[in-house]
């Protein structure tokens, strides 16, 4: 496979699930493709390093990881956290009701700390078993599960705290 | 909670990315910083030159795949495994690399029936002092891939031999004079020799990172300079070395690097690698 085989194989297969893993970290579409590019090309230069070829995923996201956690590094700065763009179609099934919970939820994900996001998000968004994910975080399978059960009790803490004042924009303080 | 998280995934999915314009861009961006050749090392053993590489960013130079920091000193990587190159030569860098586990030093007369190459040594450099020369054989970390695809430290052997000589002067700067064998360059030279490979720039990526030295005759001699950033490092400032390949008449080849700590004019850095090569072989 030459070079731009690979990487439009890449872009075609992951760079949507690889952009939304990003956008969790940076909550800006437009800087989390910006760090996905540089994973890719980090991936790029290192592909021999690659051991399972026949499931890529794991390893690029965890460049992209690495790649979002070295930009946070880089300098401090306000954002506004947001909901990911809204499609132009809804299917004909979703209610207004069920979309705002939807969209509460995934907002609570999302203000999660790290080291209950990341894991709730490659194991309930992306599907990837345990094992995975902990590969991907460089841990152990139990200190995922773990996390995922804390992940899940933070969850329903802050659903319930929410209740009475509805969902909408907040802002943070975030490491971007 | 199962049931809702379903929900909030369809949430996450929205995000979808405009391939055709992502593709694009990501081409132009490896179209300007095109990448070295990959190279698979031989079965599956890996190997590390040193412990906590803190950035690794490949270039397409002549022989070398990746650069690499460590102890705040910048390496260059070769494609086959014969160690790191010193390019910035701070305090810190210094300490760091002469004092890791498992690395071996050398005085002179020690270093030379071990050394690949003839070690240089010229007599005093008006304006600057030596402060340090030694050989040193760095740890070379052998590794395997085991069955859960994790890698196992298996031995640690040793790099070859490099001398590394120091300079500073008044103004406390410093110079460092690395010294090695370059295997690769060795077997390139032997191949090609009396070929018009060795004589031009065939296959070097001169621009404005890499500029060709004239004043070298018979050696393939370049300066290199850059910002610390263009090699991804969130460090302010810039740096320069030069880097000369000298055949021997076995026609095996030494590389000798001159890298500065502090500014310091490229033609000193020049004037330095002249001092050597002029130098009586020992």
């Amino acid at each position: 496979m030459d070079s731009e085989e690979l990487v439009g194989t890449w872009v075609a297969a992951y760079a949507d699930r690889l952009v939304r893993l990003a956008y969790t970290y940076v909550r800006d579409q437009a800087t989390a493709e910006d760090r996905v590019q540089e994973a890719f090309i980090r991936a790029y230069h290192s592909r021999h390093q690659l051991k399972n070829r026949a499931d890529p995923f794991p390893w690029l996201a965890r460049i992209v990881i690495n790649e979002c956690r070295s930009f946070r590094r880089g300098s401090w700065r306000e954002v506004v956290t947001a909901d990911p763009p809204e499609q132009t179609r809804d299917s004909a099934e979703e209610t207004v009701l069920s979309r705002a919970q939807d969209e509460a939820l995934h907002q609570a994900i999302l203000s999660l700390p790290d080291k209950y996001r990341v894991p709730m998000v490659l194991y309930y968004f992306e599907g990837l078993p345990s094992r995975d994910v902990a590969h991907i975080l460089g841990t152990n399978d139990a200190t995922i599960r773990t996390r995922l059960n804390r992940g899940r009790d933070r969850l329903r803490r802050l659903l319930k705290e929410d209740e009475p004042h509805g969902t909408g924009i907040t802002r943070r303080e975030t490491g971007v | 909670m199962e049931q809702e998280l379903r929900g909030a995934k369809r949430v996450y999915e929205r995000l979808t990315v405009d391939k055709e314009a992502f593709q694009a861009r990501l081409r132009q961006a490896l179209a300007q910083n095109p990448p070295a050749p990959a190279h698979r090392l031989p079965g599956k053993k890996k190997f590390a030159a040193i412990a906590i590489p803190l950035a690794m960013v490949p270039i397409l130079a002549f022989g070398y795949t990746h650069y690499f920091v460590w102890g705040g000193g910048l390496f260059l990587r070769s494609s086959s495994p014969e160690g790191p190159t010193s390019v910035a030569a701070s305090p810190y860098f210094v300490r760091k690399v002469l004092t890791q586990p498992h690395t071996e030093i050398y005085t002179l007369s020690q270093s030379m029936p071990k050394a690949q190459f003839p070690i240089r040594e010229p007599g005093r450099i008006p304006g600057w002092t030596k402060i340090l020369s030694e050989g040193v054989q760095l740890p070379l970390y052998n590794e395997r891939e085991t069955a859960n695809g994790h890698l196992k430290l298996v031995r640690i052997t040793k790099l070859p031999l490099q001398y590394i000589d120091i300079y500073k002067n008044a103004r406390g700067q410093r110079i460092a004079v690395t010294q090695k064998y370059s295997a690769g360059m060795s077997w390139a030279y032997k191949k090609y020799y009396g070929t018009t490979h060795w004589s031009s720039s065939e296959g070097f990526a001169f621009g404005s990172n890499y500029q060709r030295l004239s004043g070298f005759p018979g050696d393939m001699a370049w300066l290199e300079s850059g910002t610390w950033r263009q090699v991804r490092l969130n460090v302010p400032g810039s740096f320069e070395n030069v880097v000369v390949l000298h055949p021997e008449a076995d026609r095996t080849v030494t590389t000798i690097v001159v890298d500065a700590y502090g500014r310091v004019s490229p033609s000193i850095l020049e004037s330095f690698a002249h001092a050597y090569l002029r130098a009586p072989v020992k």
